[in-house]
């Protein structure tokens, strides 16, 4: 029984990210699109643990010649388990307690145990995909700098498994927490979101500071080397199983990620029912008559666009990412403005007025083109597309909608922050009146894009709104495709700053972006229009 | 009202409806019946112009729905078999988003809602979020919105599938008002006597084929339409 819930919990997860869901098409795509999708996945793949192999170089080269090894070995672990809890800690609700096919298996002579299970291991699998990451360029880099030793590789691979596992148990409390205070409030929504953007919050504060981080690890080594030991004893056991391969290191680290994980389990599982069942628990709203305001068309898909996006914490984390980056950017800019000037007057002889507006509209829109609700919201309507299909709506409609939410989701931010930041750096008005422009129909572009491969990749079926929002092939497009529009439109300044001036620079970078929105727009209108006559679930 | 002319569709190698013909004028109750898979859904969807069809024609009052679809789906009302709708929404507001998209002036929608929820029982409820709705309420809502901007055309989807009692009779006597007034409602339903009692004609599909349709007393004659179903079922087998 438990085998059959992870076989299908298993391919549930490889058809979501794989394999297509649009049933009854003529075309399926190509062997060459498909080949495409791989090489770029495992290039986004390989740049991430590149990245992070840098990163722990010199780690790796300090503590072994201190021949503190198993140190290196407990700051990855920390940071495996950091990385693996905060990527899945936002879904765990979605994927365990609000799973479309819970009341489903409720209801078959399954115990509450075993689903819960099978959804942890789900988790498990999915955190093991984040984890490898990190673990993968642990353990090479490593073995560059100690030698190749099998048993340290197959102790590291055992170990790290059994960190998943921890990870895995801490997450699921975490998620079970708050899926527990959701069932009992009814505005939960709220402090789930605030609660998500002050973790993600913090995690961004982390990365910024990564290398200082690391700098104070090097020269404290043993000083935190002993922190660890006394504090975060799973941490320590790792550490010691992978370089001074202990085999009573190995069964504590056993011990402390297995028995969690299973009583974890068993108490989540007692409350399983009663937080899947929760929501229609909490009391009910009195209803009042009032008088009912009356929209368009237009207005009213764009109100229910609102609705969907507010009423989801997941979504909003999300596809408001860029928002809250702008924010943290700013605010970092308004402290350390002479260490961000300082530091584009070393990039060359350009006087650094001549940099600045470039520089902060790259960051800007960078942030903004994450700002990408419109790339799961037509993918969202699940189901009910059918219904809309069914009502005198239009495609011009329904595009309208789609588009101006995530514009206007991420207008304000974008705005405030360009002008704050301007100002910090007394950057002349003009130029950015000018940068406003150009980030505008930036902007307007970027929301194009998440949107038309949300046209071109829709997704109808599916079992949680996780699979959707974080794993599906328009968000993962918008975004590859939102960092290439911020590449290809700012970037090239960086080699023509001696030709032109930044504002006859903005004045281009607007003349693109507004033709190739422009073009997008064609494309939405005519090849659009045909596909939303196709769309159904 | 609507008109069914040779409509098929494929589906790859499968066609799940094959050249089908059926003519519903104003002031009739069709009954549209048939196994699980006969194509009845992929019927409707299609007279919805939800999905598209490889060939054939479908009229509503007159218009084709590939022609001038919007024209078509304001005369007309969909209501499906599994009422999955914008959970995150209150009924109140689920409804004024409806009355938006069909343009109802404001007197009008008040007065509906409020006609339609007090019948159905719904009043109280209107204020909760979609989500904490039965599926029996649910199907209520999705019923309510399809009545408050008066089709001339609704087509329903097994209707009655999760509606009590009493709201089922309340549902009859609504389709019946609408054809009195010269609407048509067309509906696929596996519970046959309420088709026998209720229809006004009746058509039994089978593997996308039409194999009977006509008045309803014709069709069953002296038996009853569960026997005339399984009849022909084993016949085709």
């Amino acid at each position: 029984m438990f085998k059959a819930l992870l076989k299908v919990n298993l391919t549930s997860l490889f058809h979501s990210i794989f394999v297509g869901q649009k049933k009854n098409q003529k075309k399926k795509s190509s062997a060459v699109s498909k080949v495409l999708i791989a090489v770029f996945a495992v290039f986004i793949v390989a740049v991430l643990m590149g990245n992070v192999g840098l990163m722990l170089g010199s780690l790796a080269k300090a503590f072994i010649a201190l021949d503190m090894g198993w140190l290196y070995f407990s700051v990855s672990a920390i940071m495996i388990f950091l990385l693996t809890f905060i990527g899945s800690v936002f879904i765990t609700q979605n994927l365990i307690f609000n799973a479309k096919d819970n009341e489903l298996l409720l209801s078959m002579p399954i115990p509450p145990f075993f689903i819960l299970s099978s959804r942890v291991l789900l988790l498990f699998t999915l955190n093991m995909m984040y984890g490898i990451i990190m673990a993968l360029p642990t353990i090479a880099v490593y073995l560059m700098h100690a030698g190749f030793s099998a048993s340290t590789l197959v102790l590291f691979i055992v170990s790290s498994l059994l960190l998943l596992l921890l990870s895995s148990a801490v997450t699921c409390i975490f998620g079970w927490l708050i899926a527990l205070i959701s069932s009992r409030f009814k505005k939960s929504n709220i402090i789930q979101t605030v609660l998500s953007f002050a973790l993600f919050g913090v995690y961004f504060v982390v990365c910024m500071n990564l290398q200082g981080y690391m700098e104070m690890l090097v020269s404290n080594g043993e000083i935190i080397g002993n922190a660890i030991k006394k504090a975060m004893p799973p941490f320590y056991y790792f550490g010691i199983v992978c370089s001074e391969h202990s085999l009573k290191a190995l069964i504590a680290l056993a011990l402390i990620s297995i028995i969690p994980f299973i009583i974890g389990c068993y108490i989540i599982s007692k409350s399983f029912v009663t937080i899947t069942a929760g929501k229609k628990q909490a009391s009910k709203t009195k209803y009042v008559e009032k008088e009912l305001k009356v929209s368009s068309v237009k207005s009213a898909l764009l109100r229910k666009e609102f609705g969907k996006f507010f009423s989801s914490p997941l979504f909003i984390l999300n596809s408001a990412t860029g928002c809250l980056m702008q924010i943290i950017f700013t605010v970092m800019l308004s402290v350390k403005s002479n260490d961000f000037i300082d530091f584009l007057s070393s990039a060359g002889e350009t006087s650094i007025l001549g940099y600045i507006p470039i520089a902060v509209c790259l960051i800007m829109g960078l942030c903004a083109s994450m700002v990408n609700q419109s790339a799961a919201s037509i993918s969202l309507e699940g189901s009910k597309i059918n219904m809309l299909r069914a009502m005198p709506v239009t495609s011009d409609d329904f595009y309208y909608s789609k588009f101006m939410s995530n514009y206007i989701i991420g207008l304000p931010t974008l705005v405030a922050c360009t002008v704050i930041s301007c100002v910090f750096l007394g950057v002349e008005p003009l130029t950015t009146a000018l940068m406003l422009v150009t980030l505008l129909i930036f902007f307007a572009l970027t929301t194009s894009i998440n949107m038309t491969a949300n046209i071109c990749l829709p997704r109808f079926v599916w079992n949680s709104e996780t699979v959707v929002i974080k794993q599906s092939g328009s968000v993962m497009v918008s975004m590859l495709g939102g960092m290439g529009a911020s590449a290809v439109v700012f970037a090239p300044f960086f080699l023509l700053h001696k030709y032109v001036s930044p504002n006859i620079y903005l004045l281009c970078a607007a003349a693109v972006s507004a033709a190739v929105f422009a073009a997008i727009m064609r494309f939405v209108k005519t090849s659009g229009k045909v596909r939303f006559e196709q769309m159904y679930a | 009202m609507l008109s069914i002319k040779n409509l098929t569709k494929k589906y790859g190698e499968k066609t799940a409806v094959d050249n089908l013909s059926l003519e519903i004028a104003p002031g009739e109750i069709y009954g549209f019946i048939g196994h699980n898979g006969a194509g009845k859904t992929t019927t409707i969807k299609a007279c919805c112009g939800i999905i598209g069809f490889d060939s054939g024609e479908i009229l509503i009052d007159g218009v084709s729905i590939k022609d001038k679809p919007l024209e078509c789906k304001r005369k007309m009302a969909y209501i499906p078999d599994n009422p999955d709708i914008y959970d995150f929404l209150s009924g109140i507001k689920y409804l004024n988003f409806v009355a938006d998209i069909y343009q109802i002036p404001k007197a009008e929608r008040e007065e509906k809602i409020r006609k339609y929820a007090d019948m159905f029982e719904l009043t109280d409820s209107l204020a909760e979020t979609i989500s904490s709705y039965s599926h029996g309420m649910k199907q209520k809502l999705v019923i309510i919105s399809a009545l408050i901007h008066s089709p001339k055309l609704m087509i329903l989807d097994e209707p009655f599938v999760g509606l009590d009692p009493k709201a089922a009779h309340i549902l009859k006597g609504l389709m019946a008002e609408l054809c009195s007034q010269g609407g048509a409602i067309f509906f696929s339903t596996h519970v046959l006597e309420v088709a026998e009692k209720l229809c006004d004609k009746i058509a039994i599909i089978k593997n996308g084929r039409l194999i009977i349709s006509g008045e309803t007393h014709d069709v069953i004659g002296n038996t009853s339409l569960e026997d005339v179903f399984l009849e022909l079922e084993d016949e085709n087998v």
